[in-house]
């Protein structure tokens, strides 16, 4: 269970820094498990600072919009704060991941209450959005059993489909995963998840990847899910690394006043 | 008229053949005839209450819920915990369900020592009797869980099931009642609630209907032998009848218009007028043969006399459903439609189709026997006849005073449908709605819409209090809105004190509480009390299986209280389907009076214009108004409510009721055109035309009486009503009718 919740905060990031989602690489004389080995091991930055929008779109096309400065560092620790609308600015969330455990803290500012969260969150709901954790995340690697199934062409890219089976479907959320991954830079451009079922649930689209100070990173994203008709888009619209982020942002006293530490 | 007898007298084959290649190509279209027994789609598509229904299922998802209770001595066993994931699961994957509520997909919110736990309410069956207690006592502590996942009672787990909007209620209520019946326990769980009780409706209408219809076709099959003793007398009418009810469904089945609950009462409305143009026909038939006539010269004067008579019944029998297109209810609209298709069907088939099988049948034998004592039908239309023209004036005294009588009562007339009192006490629905009703209390929705600043804590406050006052109310066992979310947040971020079981004092507050939910959540969860954009909140609010009229009632008493409580802070709507019922209730009932009205002066007007007389045409309002008044006054005297199934009886009554008259009216005139007097006329055509009216009321009511054996309420309370007023309709046309021609007859004269 611990597993699970440990990797949410860094997860924005994730795509930033160049691991993708799901670890997949490809050549097509690699296996399905060698390409995803690749994806995994794409460079890091040290750290990062991150303005990102989030947009989330229900079925009737209404649409909300969130906005959120993050602080992350390494795989383990990641501060968000949000910043806009207004009735929920200065909100802020931290996920640190240590080998024992994940520590999750909330701040609230209207209440000026800081605290430490315990949830199952694993196949829940990224604050309110349709990635889950898990999709934002990184999820184990041995979690799904790896497949190469085809070299295709998309969108005039050249890429490598991998299908991932899960070991356990109940624990991983999905039964099965396909995902979409260049081959030069070993990122993912489109991933689909099928639910416990079977059925095709979400469809994620990587739809634009760059290359910031030679790092890949994917900065903006859409995730549909095709049963509900909702949709969340993320875009990065700020990506700074490795400015050497002072640790003590990473700790729950210092939520309260993440708000000054904007640069 | 007569080229037409003269042509299916030499080609009877032909004209057999011709039918039933007719007849074949409406059986062909049968299969696809569709069902839809859906309240809302029988409301008009631009009525308010439709819109807001509408609205609200496309804002916040399904509206109408079922309620299924499993009993348990304790329901917080690993037995009945394990049965009530197992039947959440299974409910979950059933088509047409849109959310499932139960202990196995609530949350919950805990808070202690700075710690803040939100996660299921129960991941797994608790194991050990200490998680039990701790699952126990979380539960009956929270008011959104009580009266909707656990009884008030404690014996009864909840698991509340969630429609999607515009679905069939029956397959869903059928799968899911398939998966219940395959429990061990099966006879411990109840299923409750408006789709349940919608479908358990339909399928008895629709299995009453189809078990008891072959004994009405059985009853008046030996009225009708007892009546004209010729087997031909009892398969002609019957084959006529079958015929009109396969064109008229296979012409709804080619147009692709589904049959609704109002519909099914479309063959007893077609048996009763396809029965009446062929033993007008017969009776006049055999009285030609009885009298010595040829058989082909019968057949063509019968043809030429009573065939002008029934397509003039026929054109009034026409109008008085086709007012029925006056309703605002489409499905009535449609209904009239197509009873007045199966009145020219009928219309043809008797035209064609009897002449053509008496010229095959050969000659009756049973006629053939030449009795010189008058039958005792006969002597009792005789003595009839006496006494009409007799006592004329005490009749028509005695007319009047009976129908100010049924006036009189006719005030009391209740508009009123109890949906569940049309099941008998013993039924599974009823039982399970009382329990229902009793252990959560109540099975049946209501929405409360509220728009504003759904984040404004004014507006939560706002909301919570009228929820209070609509708990206390007796017949409102829950509710639950956006709010009750919000004090659970609030209540876990104060280390569960239950003094902060409150709405927070600002608007950001609530804001950034409910941003704390979304994230251990998934969007759907709100979705289905708040909109997207927090502009429009629902509040849910579960009652006991009430009337229409004590629902128009409460819903008008919650409808001052939520408007007080708003405040001016927000503006509210109420609907539900059980709302929806109500009104539709009221529009059909003040629909039928309208269409009443209307079919009452159309057929005046009809009937005035076929005999060219102002006269006429005013005293055929005479047997029909007083049929229609005297229903009504004996329905308010024994206070049977005037429900969607009543209504349409009056429709019945003026249908078929109407032919007699028009019948009496056309051989009377014959009669005073061949040099009677008006009061030899009328002994005639009392005794000729009156014995076909005669066997015509005693074939249709006895074959309706059969009805009485329903055990569904609507059906019983029909076939008993049409029976009595096509009894009083036959009389009224017997005695009123003539009494009232004699007297304005004299009148004429003196003038």
């Amino acid at each position: 269970m611990k597993n699970k919740t440990r990797v949410i905060w860094t997860t924005l990031l994730i795509g930033v820094l160049g691991l993708g989602v799901v670890g997949y690489a490809a050549a097509n004389t690699l296996t399905g498990r060698e390409i995803i080995e690749n994806v995994d091991a794409m460079e890091i930055a040290d750290d990062a600072m991150l303005l990102m929008t989030m947009t989330l779109i229900n079925d009737r096309d209404e649409s909300l919009v969130r906005e959120m400065r993050s602080w992350k560092q390494g795989t383990e620790s990641t501060a968000l704060l949000f910043i806009a609308p207004e009735e929920v600015a200065g909100t802020a969330f931290l996920t640190i991941r240590t080998d024992v455990e994940d520590d999750m803290w909330l701040y609230l500012p209207s209440l000026e209450l800081t605290k430490r969260i315990d949830a199952d969150s694993k196949s829940q709901s990224f604050m309110g959005s349709d990635f889950t954790y898990d999709d934002m995340g990184e999820r184990d690697i041995d979690d799904y059993a790896y497949t190469f199934i085809r070299e295709d062409v998309y969108e005039g890219q050249h890429v490598l489909v991998v299908e991932g089976v899960a070991t356990d479907p109940e624990d991983a959320g999905y039964s099965k995963v396909l995902s979409w991954i260049l081959d030069d830079v070993w990122m993912p451009v489109k991933i689909e998840y099928f639910d416990v079922r079977g059925d095709l649930e979400k469809i994620q689209t990587n739809t634009r990847i760059e290359e910031i100070d030679g790092y890949w990173a994917i900065t903006k994203m859409e995730m549909e899910n095709v049963q509900t008709n909702h949709k969340t888009i993320v875009e990065m619209t700020q990506v700074e690394l490795n400015t050497g982020i002072p640790a003590d942002v990473f700790t729950s006293e210092a939520l309260p006043t993440l708000f000054d530490r904007i640069p | 008229m007569d080229k037409l007898a003269k042509w299916i007298i030499r080609w009877p084959w032909i004209t057999l053949g011709i039918l039933l290649l007719i007849t074949g190509f409406f059986l062909a279209g049968i299969p696809r005839l569709q069902i839809n027994n859906s309240v809302d789609s029988m409301l008009p598509a631009d009525h308010p209450a439709r819109l807001l229904y509408d609205d609200v299922n496309d804002t916040f998802g399904g509206t109408d819920v079922m309620v299924i209770a499993v009993h348990s001595e304790d329901i917080f066993s690993e037995t009945t915990l394990t049965q009530v994931i197992e039947l959440t699961e299974a409910f979950q994957r059933l088509p047409g369900v849109d959310e499932v509520v139960s202990l196995s997909t609530a949350k919950r919110m805990d808070g202690e020592d700075g710690n803040l736990a939100v996660r299921d309410l129960m991941p797994a069956v608790p194991e050990s009797d200490q998680e039990r207690d701790d699952l126990r006592a979380y539960v009956v502590d929270q008011e959104m869980y009580v009266n909707n996942i656990i009884s008030s009672d404690g014996f009864y787990a909840g698991i509340v099931v969630e429609l999607l909007p515009d679905i069939d209620d029956s397959a869903v209520y059928a799968s899911l009642r398939q998966v219940i019946d395959e429990q061990e326990n099966a006879s411990d769980i109840y299923v409750a609630g408006g789709p349940a009780v919608n479908a358990e409706m339909t399928t008895s209408m629709k299995g009453d209907l189809v078990q008891l219809i072959p004994f009405v076709l059985l009853v008046l099959a030996i009225v009708l032998y007892l009546s004209l003793r010729t087997v031909a007398g009892v398969i002609l009418p019957l084959a006529v009848v079958l015929l009109t009810v396969i064109w008229t469904a296979g012409l709804m089945a080619w147009l692709g218009i589904p049959m609704a609950v109002i519909s099914t009462t479309l063959p007893i409305m077609l048996i009763a007028i396809g029965v009446a143009d062929a033993i007008h026909i017969l009776t006049d038939y055999y009285a030609g043969l009885r009298s010595g006539e040829e058989k082909r010269s019968a057949i063509r004067t019968v043809v030429k006399h009573i065939g002008l008579a029934i397509v003039l019944t026929s054109i009034t029998t026409l109008v008085g459903f086709l007012s029925l297109g006056t309703s605002p209810v489409q499905q009535v609209m449609q209904f009239g439609l197509f009873v007045g298709f199966g009145v020219m069907a009928a219309l043809a088939i008797t035209l064609t189709l009897i002449p053509a099988a008496l010229e095959l049948w050969g000659s009756p034998r049973l006629m053939t026997r030449k009795s010189t004592k008058p039958s005792f039908s006969a002597r009792g239309l005789t003595s009839l006849s006496r006494f009409v023209v007799k006592q004329r004036k005490a009749l028509l005294i005695v007319g009047g005073i009976l129908f100010v009588l049924a006036a009189i009562g006719g005030t009391r007339l209740a508009v009123e449908t109890n949906t569940l009192r049309f099941f008998r006490p013993e039924t599974p629905i009823r039982q399970a709605t009382e329990v229902v009703d009793l252990s959560f209390g109540g099975s049946e929705s209501l929405s409360i819409v509220v728009s504003g600043d759904i984040k404004s804590p004014d507006v939560l406050n706002g909301m919570l209090d009228f929820q209070d006052w609509a708990t206390a109310l007796p017949e409102v066992g829950y509710t639950a809105s956006v709010a009750d979310y919000v004090m659970q947040i609030n209540e876990a971020l104060h280390d569960n004190d239950p003094a902060e079981r409150v709405i927070p004092q600002t608007r950001n507050a609530v804001a950034q509480e409910i941003l704390l939910y979304e994230m251990s959540s998934d969007p759907s969860d709100f979705a289905r009390v708040v909109n997207y954009n927090y502009e429009q909140a629902r509040i849910v609010l579960r009652m006991e299986s009430l009337s229409s009229s004590e629902l128009g009632v409460l819903v008008q008493q919650v409808e001052d209280e939520v408007t007080r409580s708003a405040d001016g802070q927000f503006d509210v709507g109420i609907t539900g389907s059980s709302y929806l019922f109500k009104v539709l209730t009221d529009l059909l009932v003040s629909g039928q009076i309208l269409s009443l009205l209307v079919s009452l002066l159309g057929v005046a007007l009809v009937v005035g214009l076929i005999f060219r007389s102002v006269r006429y045409g005013l005293l055929s309002m005479i047997p029909l108004g007083f049929t229609i008044t005297l229903n009504f006054g004996i329905m308010g005297w024994l206070n049977i409510p005037l429900d969607t199934a009543t209504t349409m009886l009056a429709s019945i009554a003026i249908g078929i009721g109407v032919d007699y008259t028009v019948h009496f009216l056309s051989k009377y005139r014959r009669e005073l055109r061949a040099g009677r007097t008006s009061h030899d006329a009328v002994g005639e055509t009392i005794q000729t035309t009156g014995r076909a009216i005669t066997y015509n009321v005693m074939a249709v009511a006895a074959g309706f009486a059969v009805l009485l054996f329903s055990s569904f309420g609507p059906i019983a309370t029909l076939g008993a009503l049409v029976a009595l007023s096509m009894g009083i309709s036959g009389l009224a046309a017997l005695t009123l009718l003539p009494a009232a021609l004699m007297a304005t007859e004299a009148k004429q004269k003196k003038a």
